[in-house]
């Protein structure tokens, strides 16, 4: 069991991040064409193959960090690279150390959030990738909050947890951002795209925090 | 259904466009970096530059006003995509050494979003950056948030305006100033009649049957306003848009106006002439004075059928500054 977030478990989760995104490729897409271009797959792997190999260039965690939005950032302009990179680009000004507590690596998630939330105004409800990532990071604020003795494992899967029942109540949402929102009622009876690989992605860092 | 496009590979559509259109105005424009527009004669460093980024497809906008008296660099994305806030970030620091910068961003969530994030990592370099963002699509409603309201091709004169502003050596808080006095009193309203074909994924953008037409509808695209409605005659949909835009500006008799009918690819200056003809005559009846005036395409959507009609009310300075000399690829005023 991994004690404290360190870059050599960041590689070890982004590395199973793109695993699952790989092995959810078409599904990824097949739920985007229901109401997007039916790129979104396309586009979270192009993501992860981006962070994956800006990962293990050298440099501290917070460095690591910073290179891996920049990498997001230029992969592409569309929404899931800029969304992914600006929380990676928060993850990095909350990355203290190049080894961090339960309630260090907490915080720097939440930095994550923010600065994500400073470039989309998406709320929970919305049906995009914030149906999943605020109630991650709420849930992880509170696993570290309620229990002092809480694991990253502990904390990690509290986020995936949440992430997935977030994304799977996607499902009955009108989409209100991006082109989806032309659908209008249309839009509902597939879950987000963007809400479920983030999912995906909480779940490979909590799999990656019990080893 | 086979798209009829003069394409190669259409994902290197951006790139094709923008050498051939760097190739075709070489004394007023270069290419660098790939996807970033800039004079071909740099202005001098102790004015201030400004850029804007936004994706292709919308050509002439917004690379063709890159040029003496208007941009000093345009951010190119690819087809209706923002580009990547690193390569935002790459044109901010060509221009670190200016008296300043202003950042001209239409109000599309990409757009918004990767400017925010170039100009938070230009902060961390000690790059100062005044952004001024253009909202002014009146179809959800003039009192609707600004998050509802996109920027359309009012972006084009407020350039006008801004760009004479940094030419005639004002500071970037002067300019934003100038620029929000017109945008304040500017408002687009579009229309289309057909929409346009993507020309990466061959899909069409957007949906309007054949004897309808979509009063508000976005460059790209997004519904706005009713949504679709029976075809009317010309003059019934530009007294109709006319009245709308005149009210949103809140223009009262005795003002002075900009009035410039923007094509959208796919529409005939015949029918703009048409269009134009009922509008001023719309505002003359309200006792509003035309005094500037253009027909043709500044910002266009493909293939698509429509326009955007776009209305300004000028004061003194703004329109003194409108006037002044500008020579850029598709804006030359002498």
């Amino acid at each position: 069991m991994t004690t404290e977030f360190t870059k050599e478990l960041l590689i070890k989760a982004l590395k199973k991040a793109l695993e699952a995104i790989e092995g959810h490729f078409d599904y990824l897409n097949k739920l985007d064409a229901a109401t997007g271009d039916g790129d979104h797959g396309t586009a979270v792997l192009s993501t992860m193959k981006a962070a994956v190999a800006a990962a293990e260039k050298p440099g501290g965690l917070s460095e690591t960090l910073s290179n891996i939005a920049m990498e997001i950032m230029s992969a592409t302009g569309g929404s899931t690279s800029s969304l992914n990179g600006s929380f990676y680009m928060g993850l990095s000004s909350g990355a203290k150390s190049d080894a961090l507590s339960v309630a260090d690596a907490v915080a720097m998630f939440v930095e994550g959030l923010a600065m994500m939330q400073s470039t989309t105004n998406a709320q929970v409800g919305d049906k995009t990738m914030m149906d999943a990532m605020i109630p991650a990071i709420d849930a992880m604020k509170a696993a570290s909050a309620e229990n002092a003795d809480a694991s990253l494992h502990d904390v990690f899967q509290s986020a995936a947890d949440a992430a997935k029942a977030g994304a799977e109540k996607t499902t009955e949402y009108v989409a209100k951002f991006g082109r989806a929102r032309n659908l209008g009622e249309r839009s509902k009876g597939t879950p987000d795209a963007g809400a479920t690989s983030q999912a995906l992605i909480f779940q490979a860092f909590a799999d990656a925090a019990a080893e | 259904m086979v798209m009829k496009k003069f394409l190669n590979d259409p994902q290197r559509a951006t790139n094709e466009l923008l050498e051939g259109y760097a190739l075709c105005f070489p004394d007023k424009v270069k290419l660098v970096s790939e996807k970033i527009v800039v004079r071909a004669t740099p202005k001098a460093k102790d004015k201030v530059a400004v850029i804007t980024l936004g994706g292709s497809g919308h050509e002439p906008a917004l690379s063709g006003f890159v040029g003496e008296g208007m941009l000093d660099a345009s951010v190119v994305g690819d087809i209706f995509a923002a580009p990547g806030a690193p390569k935002v970030l790459e044109a901010l620091r060509m221009f670190k050494d200016n008296a300043g910068i202003v950042f001209l961003v239409l109000n599309h969530e990409g757009d918004q979003r990767n400017a925010n994030m170039a100009m938070t990592m230009a902060e961390k370099e000690g790059i100062k950056v005044a952004k001024i963002v253009t909202a002014e699509d009146i179809a959800p409603g003039v009192d609707a948030p600004i998050s509802e309201r996109r920027g359309l091709g009012g972006c084009i004169p407020l350039l006008k305006i801004i760009g004479a502003a940094a030419e005639k050596g004002f500071s970037a808080d002067e300019i934003v100033e100038i620029g929000e006095r017109f945008n304040k009193r500017m408002a687009t309203l579009a229309v289309t009649l057909k929409v346009a074909t993507h020309p990466q994924s061959g899909g069409e953008i957007g949906e309007l049957a054949d004897d309808q037409m979509e009063i508000g509808m976005g460059q790209h695209g997004e519904g706005g306003g009713n949504g679709p409605e029976p075809m009317q005659s010309a003059d019934w949909i530009a007294e109709t848009m006319m009245n709308k835009v005149l009210r949103a500006i809140e223009a009262k008799s005795g003002e002075k106006i900009l009035l410039l009918i923007n094509g959208s690819g796919g529409t005939t200056l015949m029918e703009q002439f048409i269009i134009f003809r009922k509008a001023h005559e719309v505002a003359t009846a309200a006792g509003v004075e035309v005094v500037e005036s253009y027909c043709g395409e500044v910002l266009t959507v493909q293939e698509a059928s429509g326009f955007q009609m776009i209305v300004g009310v000028y004061d003194d300075q703004t329109f003194e500054l409108f006037n002044a000399p500008c020579d850029t690829p598709y804006w030359v005023t002498r």
